[in-house]
């Protein structure tokens, strides 16, 4: 015996995996918006454990980084990297909050960056990645050791 | 009316007196001696200060161990409270650190504690500043102009050279039965040219530099920090620190250096050399052998583009035989800056990655240009990578050649399989290479590897700026490709001394190849001629512009 669809029954069921759906895209698209920085060699082999390269936005770009409300930064919001000696807190403060070490920064602008050391990825994509301050995430690659 | 003209010369005298009775007064005062000032065939900017025996540095010795941005960079609560962080030294270069800060120019770029001495060494400042603030301090007791250290006369060519340099100035190995010559002629001895080394740190109070080799010290000159901290010297048994020395606790850095720059195994006699740390320190709780990263690389060449390029107004080579285990497209990114910004950059290919191919007669090692084994920079197309390469007479090895009495160019050596794929600009020597050791002034060591031929082609190249002072990357590059010998190398992989291969690398039976180019000089000669030196600093060149300015005014 052939089934006869209702239009309606059917159009009352959709409608919630049309929503269910709709929050979906709504939440990830949050979530790549916050998730700015671009990170990089994430998936190279032969990866420096819990070594990264964290580079700066350039200061120009810094400019438009919201100090207060909810857009701000999480950790120290008043604070940007445009000299050796904010760059040197900030780093350090940012280390701490995921708690990783700070192996060391490079305040050579444009190039403003530090080295993480000892940090996971989980809190570099979920803490780092999220500062609106932060440009680009590289995964460091191990040197080869000199024979 | 009577109209005089009124001359420009009165207008100035009193300036002019004005001037020479305050150099007058500044030359007088200096509360400490000053030696070598009028001395002939000084190094520019280069000064050796000595304290005196009772200079109190406690203000500098109670600050270590805090987190401020000139600190010691490693892990500074833990060092501290250990008290691995060597506070003599390090007191002493915080100290000349400050001394540097009151003026335009000049940097502290070592340190010497050995024994109950003390005393740093400046790079890059004027004599004026010297006499009117170092002089000045009371816990200051000589200041003393350092005088260049230069050879007399190099011997071109160098009889018994080492293998690795001979083989560059010999054309087609000789036929049966001769002996390989071992004469190097050279084109230039590179002066003028420096030559950064990144690599486990050099140790430049080797004979084999004369004096031309310094070492950089990141985070003590620019709050740029690398794995290597601060770079003054842990004692090690038998390994004291020594001046203007950067501990090399591996040796590796040192060995390549001098295959670059020694007087006797470099290729480049009189090329200025700066070591850097990038990895395997030894420093503040690192390990020897710890490994480095794509961070320190690249805070490195970032710091040589931003800073350290422009402390020396001549042509710039830096040679990489340390380097990644895979592609860091950061990495790349910079090296790509450097070599925009004018800097000549070298690179090793990575060696001893062994692998067997189906089909294939022998062992060969992977492709570092492309695909999966890709490493970077070698990836990065305009980078001059560099090969290794090895010679052998077919009876001490395989019988890879048909007569068992030729000399003949390799890849690598027996059972010595190194990288190689089309991105390989020439092969170099990288076999038995002798350099100078880490573990004193004057000995030597012999080891294998691309890490030595890459700073062999990096000398190379630096002979070539010496007269094409304005080459770019892509010309250096062209000269030495132009110049290598083809053809020359047999087997494009070696045999693990059991196999036995007959492929000449280039040949459709390898598995893949790289181009057939052995290094080889001369190179092209030209008149562009490098007048490099350490930079005199800002104030230097205001004060000579002031001058020429007032000279202006007097005499024309």
């Amino acid at each position: 015996m052939l089934l006869q669809r209702n239009p309606e029954a059917a159009k009352s069921k959709r409608t919630p995996v049309l929503l269910m759906a709709a929050l979906m895209l709504a939440a990830s698209y949050s979530t790549w918006t916050l998730a700015d920085a671009t990170l990089a060699n994430f998936d190279s082999t032969h990866r420096s454990p819990g070594s990264f390269y964290v580079i700066f936005k350039k200061e120009a770009d810094l400019a438009s980084v919201a100090r207060t409300g909810p857009d701000a930064p999480k950790v120290l919001p008043e604070l940007l990297p445009t000299s050796k000696e904010t760059t040197w807190r900030l780093a350090t403060a940012l280390c701490a909050e995921i708690n990783a070490g700070l192996a060391g920064i490079n305040f050579n602008p444009p190039h403003v960056a530090f080295i993480t050391r000892d940090a996971s990825d989980d809190a570099i994509r979920n803490i780092l990645a999220k500062d609106p301050r932060i440009a680009v995430i590289s995964a460091n690659i191990e040197t080869q050791s000199p024979r | 009316m009577t109209h005089f003209r009124r001359s420009k010369v009165p207008t100035f005298i009193p300036l002019l007196c004005g001037l020479v009775a305050v150099t007058a007064q500044v030359r007088a005062m200096p509360l400490a001696r000053l030696a070598n000032f009028d001395a002939e065939h000084r190094a520019a900017g280069s000064f050796y200060v000595i304290l005196k025996s009772d200079a109190d540095l406690s203000e500098f010795e109670d600050v270590i161990g805090e987190a401020t941005p000139d600190s010691i960079v490693g892990d500074e609560s833990k060092t501290a409270a250990s008290g691995q962080i060597p506070a003599r030294a390090e007191a002493v270069r915080r100290m000349g650190s400050q001394l540097m800060g009151r003026m335009h120019g000049g940097r502290v770029s070592g340190v010497n504690v050995a024994g109950a001495h003390r005393a740093f060494l400046v790079d890059g400042a004027s004599d004026d500043e010297m006499r009117s603030v170092v002089a000045l301090d009371p816990r200051i007791e000589t200041v003393s102009a350092n005088i260049e250290v230069r050879l007399e006369s190099v011997p071109n060519p160098q009889q018994q050279a080492p293998w690795g340099l001979s083989r560059l100035s010999n054309g087609a190995l000789p036929p049966e039965g001769l002996n390989f010559p071992n004469t190097y002629l050279f084109d230039n001895t590179a002066r003028g040219v420096r030559i950064y080394i990144l690599d486990t740190g050099v140790r430049t109070t080797h004979t084999e530099f004369q004096g031309r080799a310094g070492s950089i010290v990141l985070d003590c000159v620019a709050g740029l920090a690398t794995m290597g901290g601060c770079g003054l010297a842990i004692q090690q048994p038998g390994n004291p620190p020594q001046i203007n020395q950067v501990q090399d606790c591996l040796g590796h850095g040192t060995h390549v250096a001098s295959a670059a720059g020694g007087v006797n195994y470099g290729v480049a006699k009189e090329v200025n050399v700066a070591g850097f740390i990038v990895l395997g320190s030894g420093n503040f709780n690192q390990s020897c052998d710890s490994p480095g990263n794509t961070g320190s690389l690249i805070a490195a060449v970032q710091y040589i583009i931003n800073t350290e390029r422009f402390h020396w107004n001549g042509p710039q080579v830096i040679n990489l035989s340390v380097g990644p285990r895979a592609v860091d497209t950061t990495y790349d990114d910079t090296i790509s800056q450097a070599i925009a910004a004018g800097l000549i950059v070298v690179t090793a290919v990575p060696d001893f990655r062994e692998r067997t191919v189906p089909g294939f007669n022998g062992i060969i090692g992977e492709d570092p240009c492309s695909g999966s084994k890709a490493v970077s920079p070698v990836d990065v197309p305009a980078i001059i990578a560099v090969g290794g390469s090895a010679i052998y007479r077919g009876t001490t090895g395989s019988s890879i050649a048909s007569n068992p009495n030729a000399w003949y160019d390799s890849v690598g050596g027996l059972s010595k399989v190194w990288d190689m794929g089309n991105c390989v600009a020439v092969f170099a020597p990288g076999v038995q290479i002798i350099g100078a050791t880490n573990l004193n002034d004057t000995d030597s060591q012999l080891s294998d590897g691309t890490s030595f031929a890459a700073p062999i082609v990096s000398g190379m190249a630096a002979m070539y700026l010496q007269t094409h002072a304005h080459a770019v990357q892509s010309d250096v590059k062209s000269a030495l490709i132009n110049a290598a010998l083809t053809g020359q190398i047999l087997g494009c992989a070696t045999s693990n001394g059991t196999t036995t291969t007959n492929y000449y690398l280039g040949s459709s039976q390898c598995p893949y190849t790289a181009p057939n180019r052995l290094a080889h000089l001369p190179l092209p000669t030209g008149s562009d001629n490098a007048v490099g030196g350490p930079t005199g600093g800002p104030f230097q060149d205001a004060f000579r512009k002031m001058w020429a300015f007032i000279l202006n005014l007097l005499f024309n």
